[in-house]
């Protein structure tokens, strides 16, 4: 469903933001990238979903290149989930506007019920849509960011931190929420992460990356269980149980460098 | 017997809010020694309330009662302030909001360090660069002349924390200070902080939501939920469903 291959992406200060990156996500699966600040997980992502420019290699969703792809078509196929659930969603439109906008803009009918249904879909109220987002939590963002996503039934969900700025219990309640989406409407999804721990539950196949490049790609439960994986990896491992890790795990790195 | 370093009886904390007064705080007691001390809880669970009513940081408005609020032979209720920065450092979650975007990371070190300790430019220059190596910075000179923008987050919170410890503090107060980190910066600057406690006898308090992270640095701590403690645990079966339901919500890497 996600074909990447030998994908390059230049920063003119830092050099190869992604150098070289190719695999390959079948469809229905949920992968995770994960990796240190400035590894280049967020960048991949990006070039995935069209929001950042290529300096080489490719990227194809549902065997059709990406480049290829007009802006209307490219979001039919591809939507994103960011981090930060209060800089994603418009301070002064009501959760329905937002919802809705999809919708309008990619010309379907029943509106009303169609937003209806994405709110009961992520958990909430149907009145959630005459409210703002400035009245609600950290995770009623979030479920509202994820059900805007899913408004247009896209083939492949990437998600960017979707967890990282909420406390634990709203974590798990989202991470929970994802499972079941992708179990009912069988999306293909790329979750980017830094937690291993976050990632394990949810995902079936990591690929850990570090400066730029895919250093290994794993089965979750390969990372729970102790099997031979690289030092970078079991470094990452060790850090999201909470432990020190051994200097494998490598030395502070400038950006830049 | 010696006073605890750290006494609260009673702190209770009024905040103003959009719709009437919030009681953020609803009578906190607890005391620790010179040991590492989590607070832990949800967003809202009133956490942060208690490191600000210890470094006298309260927000504007905000009202606080307390029996008793001591720091040693301090009556923190009174000299919260004066003893911030100095006996008692502090270190909060965002790196870049604690240091002065325009100002080199040396110079604010080396302000820090005279503003309670007066000593000779050179002196404080001295001290800081073995502070910055003391948090395992790899190139302390590089970090001593560069703008807060120019380091990583892990970085940034290493120097912020160089700075805090730098006077010498019998207490750190640490406010999520990883969360705005990556596992692998979050593990460093823990270690750090874990390090510096037991050479210098310091006493820590860390809060934070994420409670195995937490656990595992600290030698007990305390769940708080709504403005209270509900539980003060110190590791193995939890007595409140509250601190249980924390537990579970954490996602686990064991096999």
């Amino acid at each position: 469903m996600i074909e990447v291959s030998g994908l390059r992406v230049m920063f003119d200060a830092v050099g190869a933001a992604v150098d070289g990156v190719s695999f390959s996500v079948p469809r229905g699966a949920a992968w995770a990238l994960a990796g240190e600040s400035g590894c280049g997980k967020t960048t991949l992502l990006r070039a995935v979903a069209g929001l950042q420019p290529v300096s080489g290699g490719g990227v194809s969703l549902a065997g059709a290149p990406l480049a290829s792809l007009g802006r209307r078509e490219r979001a039919r196929r591809v939507q994103m989930v960011f981090q930060d659930p209060y800089g994603s969603l418009h301070p002064r439109r009501t959760v329905g506007q937002a919802l809705g906008e999809p919708l309008a803009v990619h010309g379907f009918g029943g509106r009303e019920a169609r937003v209806a249904e994405a709110l009961e879909r992520v958990g909430l109220e149907p009145g959630f849509r005459f409210r703002y987002p400035h009245g609600m939590s950290g995770g009623q963002r979030q479920r509202i960011a994820i059900a805007r996503a899913l408004m247009l039934a896209p083939d492949i969900l990437l998600l960017d931190e979707p967890t990282a700025a909420l406390d634990v219990s709203t974590q798990a309640g989202i991470l929970d929420l994802l499972t079941r989406l992708r179990r009912e409407t069988g999306t293909t999804m790329l979750l980017v992460s830094h937690n291993l721990a976050v990632v394990a539950g949810f995902c079936e196949t990591v690929m850990v990356m570090r400066a730029g490049r895919l250093v290994e790609t794993a089965a979750a439960e390969r990372l729970r269980g102790g099997a031979r994986l690289a030092p970078y990896t079991r470094a990452l491992v060790a850090a999201s149980r909470g432990d020190a890790p051994d200097e494998a795990g490598g030395a502070e790195t400038w950006p830049g460098r | 017997m010696t006073p605890p370093l750290l006494e609260a009886a009673g702190l209770s904390v009024t905040l103003p809010g959009p719709s009437g007064p919030v009681r953020a705080l609803d009578g906190v007691s607890f005391a620790m020694g010179r040991e590492r001390l989590g607070i832990v809880g949800e967003s809202g669970a009133g956490k942060s309330t208690v490191g600000r009513c210890l470094i006298g940081l309260l927000p504007p408005g905000a009202r606080m009662e307390a029996r008793r609020l001591r720091f040693g032979a301090c009556d923190l209720t009174r000299e919260a302030a004066a003893l911030r920065g100095g006996r008692i450092g502090m270190v909060l979650q965002e790196p870049r909001h604690a240091l002065n975007p325009v100002m080199r990371v040396g110079a604010q070190i080396a302000e820090t360090l005279r503003w309670h300790r007066p000593m000779p430019r050179r002196a404080a220059r001295a001290r800081g660069l073995d502070m910055l190596r003391a948090v395992r910075v790899a190139d302390p000179e590089r970090v001593w002349r560069a703008f807060p923008h120019e380091l990583s987050g892990g970085l940034a919170q290493r120097a912020a924390l160089a700075a805090a410890l730098a006077p010498g503090p019998a207490l750190l107060i640490a406010d999520e200070p990883t969360s705005a980190l990556d596992v692998m910066a979050q593990a460093r600057v823990l270690a750090v902080i874990g390090e510096h406690a037991r050479e210098r006898g310091m006493g820590v308090v860390l809060i934070g939501h994420d409670l195995p992270l937490v656990a595992r640095f600290c030698d007990r701590m305390l769940v708080m939920r709504r403005g209270r403690i509900v539980e003060d645990y110190a590791g193995g079966a939890p007595a409140h469903a509250y601190t249980r339901h924390l537990l579970a919500a954490s996602p686990r890497l064991e096999a």
